[in-house]
């Protein structure tokens, strides 16, 4: 009895007087379903992980997973490649983008900065990184600088000049004021630049779904030919367009948007068990309730141009005929069976870069040589020739429009880069357009929250 | 001394030799030690002292002989001092000397002095015998029910006697001139003079809560009339009275500055608990919970799929009939103490203990029923279909195909009240519930179990059932040093009810078909329904919720004035749900195939557990008592909810069964550790007994807080002035029995956030090739600190006429800063909000009164009055930025944070719309500046009137609960347009106050608008009804809230079936409400879900 007593006091003062360990006490791990930084990068894998879950986010839904809200279908609805039937996608068609939007617009911007924001940790993430290895952590870092220069590629030609935040810190990124379209792009060079030296050849994975060097290279003839940097655009497309072994114009149009095709220098592989975004959004096997192809683009085409037959399809009903871009062939997923992943940059556009670049600097035999080998896939075979500068300009203009459309808002920055945005627009749009519609409105939040940002004009 | 134990002493013989045994062994061990050190001593004893104490002389003679000395320490205690003056004689005659006047003698044995009484002489038994007399007597209660454990002591002596389990007492051998003291906690102390019987003797419960009540305080208690702190309190009487299964039910209307609040009707339904108002902007205002020094999990329990219940409260897991009593602390006097959780004050349960004395059986049964107490007006059919085609003339369309209800499709002269249909049900409900307490000095125990059931008003057989068990044990040592306790909680809840409360669909149009065809199946009525709510009953939904609370308790005395104290609790509930959708469940119209055959199931589980260390000191100064507290505790907290969905099943019959799913997902996982750490102390200073100093104060830490901003200080002051005790009371205003001034300023905090919001968090996003992937899901804030919620407090305790009298007004002001918010941030950042502090500071003030009376006290009737009433007000101090922020549409500086900022809407006379004021005349009506008129919502004041009668064995008492409010309107729980029908929500039926009241033709005055279809007139209502003059009105409401009666069974009568008392009763709950109110409750103020129910029941208890 004596003895339990004085047990117990022992205990209870020992335990009373246990604050001495009230700091280790309060030093709980992370809960078991999330992971702090400085797990995610504590191995290869999972900090590889980190990566990929921008990837995969990507594909899920929003601004860049090819469906309605994205960058494909909106941008695609404010040039003239895409007809509304939803109110909400009206305004893009009509460039009345309200600054409250809290969707669609405020989706483009909140989840660009949401990759960015992802890519800022990574590349602190991996300058502390203790258990990441050498090759795997210059892969990663590469990565990352390509993502958010991609994103800030968009963010500047979707919005203008946008605050520019290169680390996670919100306490300096909410203050942060706009930077100008200048900086902007310097920064998207430096990134692509320092992407390009730290990515490798091979792509990591066998599949096109993460992007290597040649990634990088071509998304840095893309900034350089939209800078007007010819020589740099052409210098770099060539680069790519080198790489004969590892990328070939597909022979057969329908071949162009399956997976790790031969065309393909970036993919994204969707998530969800379906095919693409893409294929859902533009198959119509209904009235259509989101989108269809203008009918414009139908006489543009060359008599036995194929693009015009396996790229556009059309839905015929009592009310009348639908076309719908036809470059993803699958709507539903039978069998569980992906076969087309979504295109984010292929080779084509890497000729086109090189036409255009080749074209701006007089090389128009060049310039025709790359864009025959474009007519040509498509099934013109009688190569064009003898074209002037002009001229070679406006077919390089039409070729893109032709190859490219429905595909991540090309025609709408090609309208806007080549200051043509008003000619074409405000014929087919009418009242509705203004010249300052070729800037999306800043959402409101980031107004309202930051009084740094000023909104744009026309807003 | 042995005699008069033995009298009663069956229970105790044992008890009073282990006593004895105990003594000696110290004794001996003692004397053990001292030979050993006394054998080199010769056996010759000198002796020179004067006016010596026996033990001193003992000692002495025990250190010079090396003999060792059996003693009790009561007898020596009664010695007389000694004068010897000895040299080198022998043992015995130092002692012969020594005990020579003593009035107990001794025996030499083996080297042992053995002390024993003096036995009387013949005579002088004789003698004393003759003067002497038995006494006997019997304790009741003013109810007749015996006393049991009362102490009899004759004054002057230490002798005393304890009322047997019958009340019975017998004091043998007793002065007949002496006087004997009757005390029993909780009754008045009587004082009779002695006589061979003093026949019944009845104890009164003492008259005033202020005087011997002890109240428990979470780590200290203190007696009422010394408190410094603003502790109400309710106890099993006030509980017992109500036929509530939640305790939070029967703390309505008794408790001032508390505000109760039920959220729907269902059994097991949940409650919003506030005392003294909302301090936090976006954090919870959930009280603290602890039950029995556990912390209890007050919040449901993290995202389950909640449906019928609104918000489950885990207190549904504690039967009412367990509780002894519940504090709830409030002032920062009371709250400091408990640091970072008391800003939204501590509520403190109790359960019940046993007591010593024979073991004593309790039994009680009750049946009940209940029942929704009052229906709303709504339109009949005939009233309907006018509706209905003012609005098609009003639209200028013509009846379509799908107008079902005005096309013939249905039977236009069916008339169904859908209320008397879906919710006008009784349901029974039944309590059992059975206790054995008992125990001697040492330990005492009790081990009870509970019943209960309820049925539902809703059609369908569903069933709330709850069995739970509680045991308590405790042990004292018989120095009294040592005590352990140890109680245990256990229940279980099973429930067979719906996910959807079928309230929402009591205004289905009034012709809308059977939801039954004659067979009893489910009508679709070919085809034409596309919603039937009986087919939402059938789909599964079964809840199993278990909850153990257990906690043991060792408090061990060092020295007199110092006790050490250690508890470990445990608290662990686990609730597990599956809840299917049926493929039969859905309107065959909607041609469903069997994917839609879902079911989730989803395991719940949240454990705490807690150790906690003190140490109290007391010590007494000529002036004064210090009374002072050290401690700490150590908390983990751990939820873990998996939520697994399954679908594809191939029949409906395989809902239940997870591995018949054909795909299943997860999703919803929760993982949250909490830690909790502090150290407390208390300094309390009686000075002669008028004027008290309460200090307490607690370091915290937390681990919902970065490393840095883990651990925070928090305090309090507290002090009273009995001013009753002061002479010129005492002499001039001697009708004064207590008056006493306290005040209070302290602080607390709140730290009721999510887990882990200072750690960048990355969590599993999709595959990506087949491969996991990881995205960060929050931005990171080290550095956000503990909500500080600053308590001033300022309150009158009055006396009167002997405490007949009692009055208490207590005004408080609360400041909380430091506002914990989700703050919002620019999206650029990459997310959209950061928990964050904002230095918005809401104040929180308030009046509360309490007043009890004794009106008339008599051997056969008495009648008490105690009323309630509490004046809130909240106000938003300061809100730096509130303009730009999102919350500019939701407060306003100077105004409560219950406001509304609704639009100024009215009818336009000639279209016959609401219209709402384009007040900044920008052109539209948008959610800036146009929401600009301030509509208060929520209490003004509020408390209860309760009046208690006794008249001789009947009982009866009444409590009035009377809420001064403005809420949620009627007519906005109304979500259909009036004149609007939908066949996917044919929920169109409509108020009848509409028809009076509504925009008829051009240049009509009217409150509502005119009856349309259309889209304008459906967004107009929604403006109008939603964040215009109508989403608010008054919800005032006088409520009988509970009404008891009961009779108690004659002694005598029970005394031969051996049953010791017996009580039959018959109570109401909700019984009347008087009320503005256009709703079906203005306290729910809800469509959606169920109102709080009329209850009636009738029972018996019984103690063997």
């Amino acid at each position: 009895m004596k003895n339990l007593k004085k047990q117990l006091i022992l205990i209870i003062l020992m335990l009373a007087c246990g604050n001495y360990s009230c700091k280790k006490f309060l030093e709980i791990d992370s809960p078991k379903n999330a992971a702090t930084p400085a797990e995610i990068f504590s191995n290869d894998v999972i900090a590889t992980s980190a990566i990929t879950g921008i990837y995969s986010r990507m594909a899920s839904t929003g601004a860049f997973s090819g469906n309605e809200n994205s960058i494909s279908a909106l941008c695609g609805l404010s040039a003239d490649e895409l007809q509304s039937y939803n109110p909400d996608l009206d305004v893009y068609y009509k460039n009345e983008i309200p600054t409250s939007d809290y969707r669609l617009n405020y989706n483009l911007w909140s989840e660009t900065y949401s990759y960015i924001y992802t890519s800022n940790a990574i590349l602190e993430g991996l300058k502390s990184a203790t258990g990441v290895s050498n090759s795997t952590n210059q892969q990663l870092e590469g990565e990352a600088k390509f993502i958010r220069a991609f994103c800030y590629f968009y963010l500047v030609n979707l919005f203008g000049d946008v605050p520019l935040n290169l680390v996670t810190d919100y306490r300096v990124n909410e203050k942060n004021a706009k930077s100008s379209k200048q900086i902007i792009y310097d920064q998207i060079i430096k990134d692509l630049t320092e992407a390009e030296t730290l990515l490798q050849s091979d792509y990591v994975t066998i599949e096109r779904i993460r992007p290597n060097k040649w990634a990088a290279k071509a998304l840095l003839s893309r900034v350089y030919l939209y800078l007007e940097k010819w020589d740099l655009a052409g210098q770099k497309a060539t680069e790519v367009l080198d790489q004969n072994a590892m990328y070939l114009l597909a022979d057969n149009l329908d071949d162009v948007f399956l997976k790790n095709s031969s065309e393909a220098i970036w993919q994204i592989m969707p998530t969800q068990g379906f095919n693409t975004q893409e294929g859902i959004l533009f198959n119509l096997i209904s009235t259509p309730s989101l989108v269809s192809l203008s009918s414009d683009i139908l006489p543009l085409f060359e008599t036995g141009d194929n693009r015009k037959t396996k790229w556009i399809n059309k839905y015929s009903e009592a009310t009348g005929e639908y076309y719908y871009p036809y470059k993803y062939k699958i709507r539903e997923t039978t069998n569980n069976e992906i076969i087309e992943y979504s295109m984010i940059i292929r080779l084509a556009e890497i000729y086109l870069i090189r036409a255009e670049a080749r074209a701006k600097q007089g090389q128009t035999t060049l310039a025709l040589e790359d864009i025959n080998k474009i007519r040509k896939r498509a099934g013109v075979l009688t190569p064009l020739e003898g074209l002037d500068q002009t001229q070679c300009i406006t077919e390089v203009g039409k070729q893109r429009r032709l190859e490219l459309f429905s595909e991540w808002g090309h025609r709408w920055l090609d309208l806007k880069r080549t200051g043509q945005a008003t000619t074409v627009l405000a014929p087919i749009k009418g009242a509705t357009w203004q010249a300052t519609d070729v800037l999306y409105p800043i959402p409101k939040d980031e107004i309202t929250r930051n009084p740094n940002v000023k909104q744009n004009p026309g807003y | 001394m042995y005699k008069y134990l033995r009298k009663y002493g069956v229970r105790y013989p044992h008890a009073s030799k282990i006593l004895l045994i105990m003594r000696l062994t110290t004794l001996i061990i003692l004397g053990a030690f001292l030979q050993v050190s006394a054998t080199t001593y010769a056996q010759r004893i000198t002796l020179n002292e004067k006016n010596a104490s026996i033990a001193n002389i003992l000692d002495k003679i025990l250190q010079q002989s090396g003999y060792q000395i059996v003693a009790n320490a009561n007898t020596l205690a009664k010695a007389n001092p000694v004068d010897i003056s000895v040299k080198n004689v022998t043992i015995e005659e130092a002692l012969a000397i020594s005990f020579k006047n003593q009035p107990f003698t001794y025996e030499v044995k083996d080297k042992m002095v053995i002390i024993k009484t003096k036995e009387l002489s013949l005579i002088d038994k004789f003698l004393n015998r003759l003067s002497n007399i038995d006494v006997t007597g019997r304790l009741v209660d003013t109810e007749g029910k015996p006393i049991a454990g009362a102490t009899i002591r004759i004054k002057g002596t230490k002798r005393s006697v304890i009322s047997s389990p019958t009340g019975y007492f017998e004091l043998t051998n007793v002065d007949e001139k002496s006087i004997v003291a009757i005390t029993f906690i909780g009754y008045k102390s009587l004082e009779v003079g002695v006589k061979p019987s003093l026949g019944i003797i009845v104890l009164t419960v003492i008259d005033s809560k202020l005087e011997e009540v002890e109240i428990n305080a979470g780590y200290y208690t203190v007696k009422d009339k010394e408190r410094t702190g603003s502790i109400s309190r309710i106890t099993s009487k006030d509980i017992e009275n109500q036929p509530v299964s939640n305790v939070l039910a029967a703390m309505q209307a008794n408790l001032p500055g508390v505000q109760v609040v039920q959220n729907t009707g269902v059994p097991g339904g949940g409650f919003t608990v506030q005392i003294r108002g909302q301090n936090s902007l976006q954090q919870g205002g959930d009280p603290y919970y602890i039950i029995d020094g556990v912390p209890f999990n007050s919040v449901s329990l993290g995202p389950t799929l909640g449906g019928i219940a609104n918000n489950p409260s885990p207190l549904a897991s504690i039967s009412p009939n367990d509780i002894e009593s519940i504090e709830v602390l409030k002032d920062a006097d009371a709250t400091a103490i408990y640091g970072s959780r008391g800003a939204n004050g501590v509520i403190l349960i109790t359960t019940k203990r046993g007591k010593a004395g024979k073991t004593q059986t309790t039994f009680s049964f009750n049946q009940g029923i209940s029942r929704v107490g009052k229906m709303m007006d709504l339109m009949n059919t005939g009233q309907y279909i006018t509706m209905r085609k003012e609005a098609l003339q009003n639209d200028n369309v013509q009846v379509s195909a799908t107008d079902y209800d005005l096309n013939g499709t249905w039977d236009l002269s069916k008339n169904t009240n859908w209320q008397k249909e879906l919710i006008g049900g009784i349901a029974p409900s039944t309590t059992i519930q059975t206790s054995l307490s008992g125990g001697a000095n040492n330990i005492t125990y009790l081990i009870g179990g509970n019943y209960y059931r309820e049925g539902t008003v809703f059609t369908g057989d569903h069933s709330y059932l709850r069995g739970s068990g509680n045991f308590s044990l405790q042990y004292l040592s018989d120095n009294k040093k040592l005590s352990i306790s140890f109680d245990a909680n256990y229940s279980q809840i099973n429930s067979n009810l719906f996910i959807n409360d079928l309230t929402q669909y009591v205004t289905l149009a009034p012709n809308y078909p059977a939801l039954l065809d004659k067979e009893g199946l489910l009508n679709w009525q070919n085809n034409t329904m596309y919603v039937n709510p009986i087919a939402e009953t059938e789909n599964p939904y079964t809840v199993k919720t278990s909850n153990l609370i257990a906690n043991t308790l060792i408090s061990y005395t060092i020295i007199p004035d110092l006790k050490i104290k250690g508890s470990f609790g445990y608290n662990v509930m686990n609730r597990n749900e599956i809840s299917s959708q049926l493929l039969g469940s859905y309107a065959p119209v909607l041609d469903y195939g069997p994917s839609q055959r879902t079911s989730n199931f989803v395991n719940n589980s949240n454990s705490n557990w807690i150790f906690e260390a003190q140490a109290n000191y007391i010590k007494k100064f000529n002036s004064g008592i210090l009374n002072a507290l050290v401690g700490s505790t150590f908390q983990q907290g751990l939820t873990n909810v998996q939520n697994i969905m399954g679908s594809g099943f191939n029949s409906d019959a395989l809902v239940g069964d997870i591995s018949s799913a054909s795909i299943l997902s997860a999703s919803q996982n929760t993982y949250l550790l909490y830690r909790y750490t502090a150290a407390f102390g208390r300094l309390n200073y009686t000075l002669k007994d008028k004027y008290i100093l309460n200090l307490t104060g607690r370091r915290d830490g937390s681990t919902r807080f970065g490393t840095d901003k883990q651990f925070a200080n928090f305090g309090a002051i507290g002090t009273a002035w009995l001013f009753s005790e002061e002479n010129f009371i005492k002499d001039k205003l001697s009708f004064i029995s207590l008056a006493k001034l306290r005040a209070s300023y302290g602080i607390t905090g709140n730290d009721q956030i999510p887990d882990y919001g200072y750690l960048a968090l990355w969590r599993p996003a999709p595959l990506y090739q087949g491969i996991s992937t990881m995205s960060p899901t929050g931005l990171a804030n080290p550095n956000y600190a503990w909500e500080v919620n600053k308590k001033t407090e300022l309150a009158l305790d009055l006396g009167l006429f002997k405490n007949r009298i009692t009055l208490s007004i207590d005004y408080y002001s609360n400041r909380s800063s430091n506002q914990l918010v989700s703050k919002q941030l620019t999206p650029s950042t990459g997310f959209t909000g950061i928990q964050d502090n904002l230095p918005a500071t809401i104040k929180n003030t308030g009046w509360e009164f309490n007043l009890n009376t004794k009106n008339i006290t008599n051997k056969a009737f008495s009648w008490s009055t105690a009323f309630n009433l509490t004046f809130p007000r909240n106000k938003l101090i300061d809100y730096p930025g509130l303009e730009t922020s999102a919350d500019a549409s939701k407060y306003v500086v100077g105004q409560p944070i219950s406001i509304r900022k609704l639009y100024n809407t009215s009818i336009d006379s000639q279209t016959g719309l609401y219209v709402s004021e384009d007040y900044d005349k920008n052109g539209v009506i948008d959610f800036d500046k146009d929401l600009h008129v301030i509509a208060f919502t929520g209490r003004k004041y509020y408390g209860g009137l309760q009046n208690v009668f006794t008249y001789h064995n009947i009982g009866f008492d009444f409590l009035i609960q009377f809420v001064k409010q403005s809420g949620i309107s009627a007519i906005s729980n109304f979500r259909e347009t009036p004149g609007r029908f939908t066949l996917s929500n044919p929920k169109s039926n409509q108020p009848t106050f509409l028809i009076a009241d509504h925009w008829k033709s051009p240049g009509d005055e009217a409150t509502y608008q005119k009856y349309s279809a259309d889209f304008p007139a459906y967004l107009s209502h929604l403006y109008a009804n939603y964040f215009g003059g109508l989403a608010i009105a008054d919800a005032s409401y006088i409520r009988l809230k509970n009404v008891s009666l009961s009779y108690n069974l004659s002694n005598q009568l029970l005394q031969r079936v051996k049953i010791s008392s017996a009580k039959i009763f018959l109570q109401g709950q909700n019984l009347f409400t008087l009320t503005h109110y256009k709703g079906l409750d203005p306290e729910t103020q809800s469509l959606s879900y169920l109102p709080s129910l009329q209850v009636f029941t009738a029972g018996v208890q019984l103690t063997f």
